[in-house]
């Protein structure tokens, strides 16, 4: 399974659309502008204003009751005609259906997408026929017998006639649609039973999961953000990998995690691919490979992530990631140091990279931060500006640089303490699961809101300063000039629940350090000798390793899933592999938070009512078409621009949009000559540059080309989603759908009554 | 004009249809015999019934005639190897994508479309039990995708009853597949017990195995249908000398698999012993063609020799010649002596101490004790492979040929690693062996021997998966 839900930008593809209308409108009127001036010479210009007049004015003339009529009239022809014997053929295929697809997969979960294909591929494809006969036959039959004489003569406007086909057959198709789709939804429910048992227990089979996705990007071993993770040699290059018992991970954005949107409780679902470059043990081999989820919530990998690509800045952005902002000013005073005594160990690239960096990563993340940051925003956005300046031949530029880092290192040494209470790191393991690979809907995951785990050193130093910072309000830290005797039990509290060892490790190091006068006691408060704030006096303790938890389990420490990890509702989850030698491969579809289910037949009909778009489409464009041409004629050119619509307006897209290759001619030109695109064609310079206006020319026209013919595809992607078990997406499958058709809709119906008002009805 | 009454027109055209009934009828009357596939024999019924039985034309000449796949071709009015060939790259694209649902369904609705297309059956049951299986990554998965592949073509058996290579090819995979694989230990296992609890209550899958035998007597099966197949009817695709050995490979394979596992003693020298007469008296006694299609039998006599040079009408040295040519190329004698040597009661004694010796190194029996008199009585472990190693020489002074052969004498010198390192445990100087010689000899074995005491140590002696 391969799809990528993409959201559809309604608001883009509507300008787009009015461009595109307008266009031909303009040439429309054009063209029709010369033809009447070329068929009434001095009086072309009145009668061109009077025939506009006239179509535009029968716009806003339309008769409901007439366009009903002429609709009922083309059910009646349509049911004359025999539309209705489909279903005998239908009844055939699912008498033998059965035998082509149930044999083919024992498992009921394998044979679920099947039937789904199979039922919604035959709807469509034993209506499609339908449509495209009638609707290409029935205006020029009308014309041919001079039955349409009759209606024209009748107050009937040429556009209700064209809107009263376009009515009547889609509404034909869309009758034998709905027989059918239900038909075809008893036939799937009774070929398959209604839940299968798995390695994780009993599941429903008939239902539509609700996908939520986030975006995704990696981390290499090194932690560094990656656009992909690795390639494993897989040539269809959907998943890429990340390396197991590393630091590499997939990372994922989740938006909209409140607790309205999600409920108490966060069900993920994931579908990873697992890759072996050694057998692995027993248990593996029968298990699977292991993931994790981790929830982070780390506003420093956001900032900082990406300042060490560059490895010269590397020990800057570890030092930064890592909280230790001490330790980063004093890196930029060396950097700043080094920058003007040995420029040459700076390498443009890197100074580049770290300019990006800065400008497109820190300094946003600085400025939206609630405190006020804006000092070392700026900080690094003259530092970013500097370095973006860089060059070997300008060695001011190092300078520049050299003293944007100086100043930088100034600002963050002063802000040290700040930017430690402000830029917190919260990492909240889970437990491992095995990955079911292909085994669809197997990988479900339930986060609940309140989350208790083993704390980094960082968490646990954070935890225990706002627990002191909060007995120190209370004033019961201490107790007249010493701590407070019950601060262990104090600890053991539930509201605080620190393990009885590690409670009695706090209170010795606090009576120590108080003892050694890096504490004092002002006020009844317990405060950092030196001036320091608590968190920072914490901080320090976790880094000598003096707070190492007593307890087996760690710094148990709580979360809240909403409030602590992802308090504007962006959720980010890392995934990483646990098996050495091991990877994982994904790709954004691949993890998702599921919503709560809906009935099958939910996704069943979106996806139905997307081929009843499409069908409608194919109506309306054999119904046009049947305006300018004659059945044949016009038969062929339905199915042609269907054909290409449906199966080729990818390809034509991509060789839109690709910059690889050559043009036509200049390929031709190749081909004859036997050589490949990278030596070029052997002619001369002239000639190739007017070979590139052709191709140019060729390529302008195929793009205008591929804006008139429908996309046919997005009707069908529906089926993709229903057949693997999720619900039809509105933004991603249906608006397309709707929007695809009505845009279609409009033009279509102008261009078939103005074909049909201005042409010769006598013409058989 | 036509002069002629209704009444009168109706009797000519009455007469006209009579009239082409007669050839039609000739030409096309049905055959309302059952027909053996591939038999070629006469039939009654029209001529072109004939020709079809005569040539191997007729679906039911051919194997099973599946309904739905005769509805498919007529329904496609002979389109059928344009629809074959889309089908065919959709699969491909199914496969690249991973979505196996669908290819296995394209595959079949394939093979709906050409049914007696060997090659196809071939292909794509090779591909699904090869390539689809080792896509997946839990064991119980990948045996599950075997397991289809080998249904697959056990289909394409039932569907061409004359294709020899096919039933070849089910006990292939029944056998190499199964048992040679990376995870063969499971495959065993799961071939007699499904993973699949819940379908086979933990019993083997009655469509691949219903009497729940062992993965290579079912091969045996399989390749004795295939031999069969092929003296009726020609097998397509292998050397008949090497196919034909087929059963007898699938006895030795069971014996050692067997031995792997852990069994030793009468019931494993019975192994060896089928497998030997397997060789010896049925395949051994084949009649095949050599060179110049002059017949020979591998298992022959001095008289054998003499008969079939008359037969041939060649000389005695030709028909040896032949003979001993063939001999080599099929190892003949090299599988013979193997299978002698281990039904005898000496290696299978040789091979049961070292095993034993290895259990005892990895349960910890491995500390010498003392007696009443404090002289170290050497450990359960060393006694074990001391003894086994005895054994195994004096097999080798039986059998010379065994001495050079890798897999006797890898064991040997592992047994040799071990009991060296025994003394390494004990503190104490190793003495001599009877391997020495061996391990003088085979020296550039030593590192392989290394490994497989790692290995051993690391993944267990049985259960090495």
């Amino acid at each position: 399974m391969d799809f990528d839900p993409i959201t559809f930008n309604l608001q883009a593809s509507f300008i787009s659309w009015l461009q595109l209308v307008g266009a031909l409108l303009a040439i429309g009127l054009g063209v029709g502008f010369l033809l009447s001036f070329s068929n009434n010479g001095a009086k072309g210009p009145q009668a061109f204003v009077g025939g506009v007049t006239s179509f535009f004015g029968e716009l806003i003339s339309l008769s409901p009751k007439r366009i009903l009529a002429l609709m009922s009239l083309t059910l009646k022809e349509a049911t004359r005609r025999k539309a209705l014997l489909v279903f005998v053929v239908f009844a055939v295929l699912l008498m033998f259906g059965g035998w082509f697809l149930t044999d083919s997969n024992e498992r009921p979960e394998l044979q679920f997408g099947v039937h789904v294909t199979f039922m919604l591929t035959v709807i469509s494809w034993l209506i499609l026929p339908i449509a495209i006969f009638l609707s290409c036959w029935g205006i020029p039959e009308d014309i041919r017998i001079r039955s349409l004489h009759t209606v024209v003569t009748k107050p009937a406007r040429r556009m209700e006639v064209v809107i009263g086909r376009i009515l009547g057959y889609s509404t034909m198709c869309g009758i034998v649609l709905v027989l059918m789709g239900v038909v075809g939804y008893i036939w799937i429910q009774r070929q398959l039973p209604a839940t299968v048992t798995t390695d994780t227990g009993e599941r429903s089979l008939m239902t539509c999961r609700v996908p939520v996705y986030g975006n995704l990007f990696f981390l290499d071993r090194q932690a560094l953000p990656k656009e992909a993770g690795l390639n494993v040699g897989d040539s269809w290059l959907y998943r890429s990998f990340v390396e197991g018992n590393s630091a590499s991970r997939a990372v994922w954005y989740f938006r909209g995690v409140t607790a309205d949107a999600v409920g108490d409780e966060l069900t993920v679902e994931s579908r990873f691919e697992a890759f072996r470059t050694v057998k692995g043990s027993k248990n593996s081999v029968q298990k699977g490979v292991e993931a994790q989820y981790t929830l982070v919530n780390d506003i420093r990998a956001e900032a900082f992530s990406s300042l060490g690509i560059g490895a010269t800045f590397r020990p800057i952005a570890d030092a930064f990631k890592d909280a230790s902002f001490v330790l980063a000013a004093d890196r930029l005073d060396s950097a700043s140091e080094n920058l003007t005594t040995a420029p040459d160990s700076f390498p443009v690239t890197d100074c580049k990279m770290l300019a990006l960096a800065c400008i497109r990563q820190v300094v946003p993340t600085l400025e939206s931060m609630g405190e006020d940051f804006t000092d070392v925003a700026a900080g690094f956005k003259t530092m970013g500006e500097a370095a973006q300046k860089i060059s070997e031949a300008d060695p001011e530029s190092y300078q520049n640089l050299s003293k944007a880092c100086k100043d930088l290192s100034t600002i963050v040494r002063d802000r040290a303490e700040d930017l430690l209470a402000s830029m917190p790191r919260i990492e909240v393991p889970l437990d491992s699961f095995a990955v079911s690979e292909y085994h669809e809907g197997d990988n479900v995951e339930s986060i609940p809101r309140k989350l208790s785990y083993a704390g980094s050193n960082e968490a646990a130093a954070r935890f225990i300063a706002s627990v002191l910072s909060r007995l120190n309000d209370e004033a019961s830290l201490v107790d007249g000039s010493e701590i407070s005797a019950d601060l262990t039990a104090t600890l053991q509290q539930d509201d605080i629940g620190i393990a009885e060892s590690n409670a009695g490790l706090i209170q010795k190091l606090l009576e120590e350090d108080l003892a050694a006068d890096a504490l004092k006691i002002e006020g009844g408060k317990l405060v950092v000798a030196d001036g320091r704030r608590l968190l920072t006096y914490i901080d320090q303790l976790v880094r000598e390793e003096r707070l190492l938890s007593l307890d087996a389990a760690g710094w148990v420490l709580t979360a809240d899933l909403f409030d602590d990890l992802a308090p504007n509702g962006v959720l980010r989850m890392e995934v990483s592999c646990l098996n050495d030698q091991m990877y994982l491969g994904m790709a954004r579809p691949d993890l998702f938070i599921r919503l709560k289910d809906r009935p099958f037949w939910v996704g069943y009909t979106k996806a139905l009512l997307t081929i009843g778009l499409m069908l409608s489409l194919v109506v309306v464009v054999g119904v046009t078409a049947s305006c300018m041409v004659k059945g044949p004629v016009c038969f062929f050119l339905t199915l042609t621009l269907f054909i290409v619509g449906q199966y080729f307006h990818p390809f034509i897209q991509e060789l839109k949009a690709s910059q690889q290759g050559t043009g036509m001619i200049e390929s031709a030109i190749l081909m004859v000559q036997h050589r490949n695109p990278s030596t070029g064609a052997d002619i001369s310079e002239s000639r190739m540059q007017m070979v590139s206006v052709v191709d140019n020319s060729l390529t302008t026209f195929l793009s205008a080309v591929s804006n008139i013919v429908p996309d046919f595809s997005v009707f069908s992607a529906s089926a993709t989603y229903i057949e693997n078990g999720f619900d039809v997406p509105w933004a991603s499958s249906v608006l397309p759908s709707l929007a695809t058709f009505f845009g279609f809709l409009l033009p279509c119906i102008l261009i078939g009554a103005a074909c049909l008002k201005f042409r010769e009805l006598e013409a058989k | 004009m036509n002069t002629l009454s209704s009444h009168k027109r109706k009797l000519v055209y009455g007469c006209g249809i009579v009239f082409l009934l007669i050839p039609i009828y000739y030409l096309g009357a049905p055959t309302a015999q059952d027909i053996e596939p591939g038999v070629k024999t006469e039939v009654k019924g029209g001529v072109l019934a004939q020709l079809r039985v005569r040539y191997d034309l007729g679906e039911s000449t051919l194997g099973e005639i599946d309904p739905s796949s005769a509805a498919m071709n007529l329904v496609l009015l002979g389109l059928r190897g344009p629809a074959a060939g889309v089908l065919n790259l959709q699969a491909l694209e199914y496969q690249k994508k991973k979505d196996w649902a669908k290819l296995k369904t394209t595959v079949d609705s394939i093979l709906k479309l050409q049914p007696h297309y060997v090659e196809i059956w071939k292909f794509q049951g090779w591909n699904l039990a090869w390539n689809v299986s080792r896509e997946w990554d839990k064991v119980a998965d990948r045996f599950y995708w075997v397991k289809e592949g080998l249904k697959f073509v056990q289909l394409g058996t039932t569907r061409n009853a004359t294709a020899a290579i096919l039933f070849h090819n089910v006990g292939e995979f029944a056998g190499s597949k199964i048992g040679n694989s990376d995870e063969k230990i499971f495959f065993r296992k799961f071939f007699v017990s499904d993973p699949d609890k819940e379908r086979f209550d933990g019993k083997a899958d009655p469509e691949i195995n219903p009497s729940g035998k062992d993965n290579y007597l079912v091969a045996k099966d399989w390749f004795d249908i295939a031999n069969e197949k092929d003296r009726q009817f020609g097998l397509k695709g292998k050397t008949i000398v090497f196919a034909r050995q087929a059963p007898a490979r699938a006895l030795f394979d069971y014996a050692r698999a067997r031995q792997r596992d852990g069994f030793f003693g009468e019931e494993n020298r019975a192994d060896w012993n089928n497998a030997y007469q397997e060789w010896t008296t049925v395949y051994g006694k084949e009649i095949f063609l050599g060179l110049y299609d002059i017949k020979y039998k591998l298992n022959s006599t001095e008289e054998d020799l003499v008969q079939l040079a008359e037969e041939n009408d060649v000389t005695l040295e030709v028909q040896k010649r032949t003979w001993d040519s063939n001999l080599k190329m099929t190892n003949y004698r090299f599988w013979m002596d193997l299978a002698d040597c281990e039904r005898d009661p000496i290696m299978v004694e040789a091979h049961k101490k070292i095993f034993d010796g290895k259990v005892d190194y990895k349960e910890g029996r491995i500390y010498d004790d003392l007696d009443e008199n404090d002289k170290p009585i050497p450990s359960a472990a060393e006694r074990n492979f001391m003894e086994g190693m005895t054994k195994m020489v004096e097999a080798f002074e039986k059998y010379p040929d065994m001495a050079f052969h890798d897999l006797y004498v890898e064991e040997g010198l592992l047994a040799l690693y071990y009991w060296t390192k025994l003394h390494q445990v004990n503190d104490k100087q190793p003495g001599r062996t009877p391997m020495d010689a061996v391990a003088n000899r085979a020296q550039d074995l030593a590192l392989e021997v290394e490994r497989q005491f790692r290995t051993e140590n690391r993944k267990g002696i049985i259960d090495q998966f």
